[in-house]
């Protein structure tokens, strides 16, 4: 108990000191102009354009609302890539303040995470501009950060392992870039896996992004409640995930001062 | 009462050799490690106390593990071996101004320091006006430290830390060439007057400088590190005149 006690204070204070570096870290990305946030935009916004102009032409019109089951799964995935993939060099590029202060290294993992959910709100706003425009019912949104916490606790999990990798092994976030890349083929962004059986049906069974952007688009987009399996898996994913990289983190922090 | 217990504490540190830290040389040396680690002992047995309100200083050459030591003793490097006690709030202070971001103004640095050295943003807010006082940089406090001078950059760090210290509870103070803020001689002047003030407290110091004036002037003690191990611990001027020699 006492123990439980000490990690939720300890999380408490690294999460208050978080939220002040990742704010820092916002303002120094957007040099405190409201046009610094456009850049935020366009990343999603060109890749919409382009997989919106393949997908449409591949599926003629055939999946509804595909521009909102686009756009959701794109920005959805891009949260979890651009977390993980900045996570890898983490701790290295804060090795000033871990050599210098004394200061807990999963701060840095939270602030990573924290700026990134400044940016995906306003990628969010994006997507509930083309629910409106799209005449879809916006109400279903209310939903999104009960996923959100799901998908929040699963990438800071794999965070906090790939951050903890990435003292040991320094071209982590090259291997990363690939392996991210491949994911994002398989998972299903910008295609709809309409037979389960397939192969590609098959792998994504145990992809937790086909169960998270299942969840969400189903309950955003098409109204439609999740089935128990889904539900349970994402919550699922995201609690072992995080708690995995946790452990896996706090065996290692005593040793990144001296390793990088 | 001792306030720091050092107990015959090691530390090795693994040297870094170029391209054995990346993925393939990790997968190759598990099946064949052709390049030996090589492993460079930086403290060895080492053994002492601090008492309450003491100021003990140390001293050595470069690379004579005096960094080392106070980290171990902050608990930033974990010891290899041996066992540091902690009797109270410790702060390690190896530079002033740490946390100080370029592209944020000098406003948004006082608030991000002072969260990075413990503190909370009302706190921080409280003793706001008294850091851009004494920074003597009130007309400045919108402006990216980019656009800051060298010295300027060195009165802000300084009043940042030196304030946030003084306003928060602190029982050991752990300070690693703290002393020379890079400003001006005025500026210097009142700074060291500051820390000095901070220093006679009553707080436990553990002062590591190359400057054999400000420990000969504030220590209580001096311990002479010589290649991770200690070569004398003593009176100030017995040390430092053996040492200087």
């Amino acid at each position: 108990m006492e123990r439980i006690k000490k990690e939720k204070s300890r999380i408490t204070t690294v999460f208050l000191l978080s939220y002040q570096l990742a704010k820092a870290n916002f303002k120094v990305k957007n040099e405190g102009s409201y046009l610094g946030i456009i850049w935020y935009l366009l990343n999603p916004i060109s890749y919409f354009v382009v997989l919106l102009f393949l997908g449409g032409s591949i599926y003629n019109n055939s999946v509804q609302y595909y521009p909102a089951y686009l756009l959701l799964g794109l920005i959805m995935f891009n949260f979890f890539l651009s977390v993980t993939g900045s996570s890898s060099s983490v701790i290295s590029g804060n090795k000033g303040y871990i050599k210098s202060i004394k200061i807990d290294p999963l701060t840095f993992v939270f602030a990573n995470v924290l700026t990134n959910i400044f940016s995906h709100a306003i990628e969010i706003l994006l997507f509930i501009a083309l629910l409106l425009y799209l005449k879809i019912n916006i109400l279903f949104m209310l939903f999104y950060p009960l996923i959100f916490i799901f998908l929040c606790l699963f990438t800071t999990g794999i965070s906090l392992i790939f951050a903890t990798v990435g003292v040991y092994i320094s071209d982590w976030q090259n291997i990363w870039k690939v392996l991210g890349s491949l994911l994002w083929f398989v998972t299903p962004v910008f295609y709809v896996i309409k037979k389960s059986k397939t192969p590609i049906g098959q792998i994504n069974y145990f992809n937790p992004f086909f169960h998270f952007l299942t969840v969400a688009r189903n309950i955003i987009i098409y109204e439609k409640p999740p089935t128990t399996f889904s539900v349970l898996g994402i919550i699922a994913f995201g609690v072992i995930a995080f708690l995995v990289g946790l452990y896996i983190f706090n065996r290692k922090a005593h040793s990144f001062a001296e390793n990088v | 009462m001792n306030k720091i217990e050092v107990k015959n504490v090691s530390k090795v540190f693994k040297a870094k050799i170029k391209g054995k830290d990346v993925a393939l040389s990790h997968l190759t040396n598990f099946f064949h490690d052709d390049k030996k680690n090589t492993y460079i002992q930086v403290l060895d047995d080492i053994s002492f106390d601090v008492k309450q309100g003491e100021i003990l200083g140390i001293i050595g050459r470069n690379g004579s593990g005096k960094t080392t030591l106070l980290q171990v003793i902050a608990g930033v490097y974990s010891s290899d071996s041996g066992l540091v006690v902690r009797n109270g709030e410790t702060v390690y202070l190896t530079s002033m101004g740490v946390g100080i971001m370029d592209k944020l103004s000098m406003k948004d640095n006082i608030f991000l320091a002072g969260a990075l050295m413990g503190m909370s943003q009302k706190k921080i807010k409280d003793i706001y006006e008294e850091i851009v006082e004494f920074s003597g940089l009130g007309d400045f406090v919108d402006m990216k430290v980019s656009q800051f001078s060298k010295g300027m950059v060195g009165r802000l760090g300084f009043s940042i830390s030196i304030f946030c210290l003084k306003n928060r509870t602190t029982e050991i103070l752990l300070l690693d060439e703290v002393f020379g803020s890079g400003a001006d001689l005025e500026f210097e002047t009142k700074a060291i007057s500051k820390m000095e003030e901070l220093i006679k407290s009553g707080v436990t110091v553990v002062l590591v400088s190359h400057s054999l004036e400000m420990v000969g002037k504030y220590c209580d003690r001096v311990i002479w590190l010589d290649k991770g191990k200690i070569r004398e611990i003593g009176q100030p001027k017995d040390v430092i005149s053996r040492y200087a020699k």
